[in-house]
């Protein structure tokens, strides 16, 4: 097992983006192309809570990427402070080997003297990973005023990585994050991860490591959503709500059940919109509440993700308001 | 319906589920360890339990204590009819 030690964070996330194709599929209708059964397909709307995904084959990645990037762009005056550009996704290859996506990005967005790479060590927890890693980039650059741009998106191109088991389906969506040191923004107050390696199989884990995966995977992520809380100085009763990966519904009646938390509390309205969209569901979900405008100015919110291999995460933020 | 229906119910669809026919269960038979399902196709069985028993469990009360044997299920199924009816 690999622990991150929980750190406390000077991070500001100084504007956040989303974007989602407006495409949508009912479950009913992908699972019919997926070759479910109908036990499975009301699964995941009875159980799961699924209902909608966006989805749209005509977009190509970049398209999908691009769009949250360029609106956040447009309000950034001094792109060339702008020294890192970090693509976060899960499947470790998007593009033909012959391209680069982050390469491929920064080119698009205009950003020619960033540094561009990706980040998906962490699977669909790569995101936030992402964020920590854009932090010490940023304190180890020689100019206070530097700032990283965290971008994800990307498209299940194979039944294999679309449909994990009968937990989730995975949908499309994009997000865009400005990273820097201080300044106004959402600040990031702690943030712990932790890798199970007993579930290295990732996409492939069947029999009985499958089944401890998932009877492990509450008591995984809650001790991460602990160990982050502690970080930040804070209890669960001082967060303003918890804002989670759509993976599904069932699998945060259990966490709720296991924290002692109110349902209420967690943000869960996007698991029925978009089902869950590998690395972009932290992003995708700030940005829904703050076009709400139900983020609380000096609210603290917990932030988390999971991803296969098996990465357990979560952060603690201070919002700025909507 | 009787235990013994819902009994053979459970086996029908465990078959359906797993695409096996394992002939008939004892109630004591573990439906992890000795039918190998784990926690997510034991949910698809419980689907395939809603629509052929013609009931709705509730997916907030879900515990997989219920989901030990074929006699801990029987006995969940029978609590549920109760309150499906």
């Amino acid at each position: 097992m690999t622990s991150l030690a929980p750190t406390r964070s000077d991070v500001v996330l100084r504007r956040v983006e989303a974007y989602a194709p407006e495409r949508s599929v009912t479950v009913e209708e992908i699972a019919a192309g997926l070759g479910l059964n109908r036990y499975q397909t009301r699964l995941f709307r009875r159980i799961r809570g699924l209902d909608r995904l966006r989805i749209d084959p005509d977009l190509g990645l970049l398209d999908l990427v691009c769009p949250p990037a360029e609106a956040l762009l447009a309000e950034v005056g001094d792109r060339d402070r702008i020294r890192y550009l970090i693509f976060a996704h899960t499947a470790q290859d998007l593009t033909p080997t012959t391209l680069v996506a982050a390469d491929a990005l920064r080119e698009r967005l205009g950003l020619p003297d960033a540094e561009a790479f990706a980040v998906t060590q962490h699977a669909c927890a790569s995101g936030l990973l992402a964020i920590e890693v854009a932090g010490e980039l940023l304190r180890a650059a020689d100019d206070p005023d530097a700032l990283a741009l965290v971008l994800t998106g990307e498209q299940p191109f194979t039944r294999a990585i679309q449909v994990l088991w009968n937990t989730s389906i995975i949908g499309e969506a994009s997000s865009a994050c400005l990273v820097g040191l201080g300044g106004a923004g959402t600040r990031v107050l702690s943030y712990a991860a932790r890798t199970v390696g007993e579930f290295f199989d990732g996409y492939q884990l069947a029999g009985a490591a499958l089944h401890r995966f998932g009877s492990t995977y509450h008591t995984y992520l809650v001790e991460v959503i602990r160990e982050a809380l502690a970080a930040a100085e804070l209890e669960l009763a001082d967060l303003t709500m918890v804002i989670p990966h759509n993976v599904n519904i069932s699998s945060w009646v259990t966490i709720c059940a296991t924290l002692g938390l109110d349902r209420d509390r967690v943000f869960l309205d996007n698991v029925g919109e978009y089902s869950h969209c590998s690395c972009s569901d932290p992003f995708l979900n700030l940005a829904t509440l703050a076009s709400r405008g139900a983020l609380v100015a000096g609210g603290r919110y917990l932030v988390t993700a999971v991803g296969l291999g098996a990465t357990y995460s979560a952060m603690v933020v201070e919002c700025a308001g909507s | 319906m009787e235990r013994h229906e819902i009994v053979e119910k459970i086996q029908a669809a465990l078959a359906e589920v797993l695409m096996r026919d394992f002939g008939p269960l004892s109630e004591g038979t573990r439906l992890f360890e000795d039918m190998h399902l784990d926690s997510t196709a034991i949910l698809e069985l419980l689907m395939a339990l809603e629509d052929n028993i013609g009931i709705e469990v509730d997916p907030e009360n879900l515990n997989m204590d219920d989901f030990r044997t074929v006699g801990t299920l029987t006995d969940f199924l029978e609590r549920a009819r109760k309150v499906s009816s």
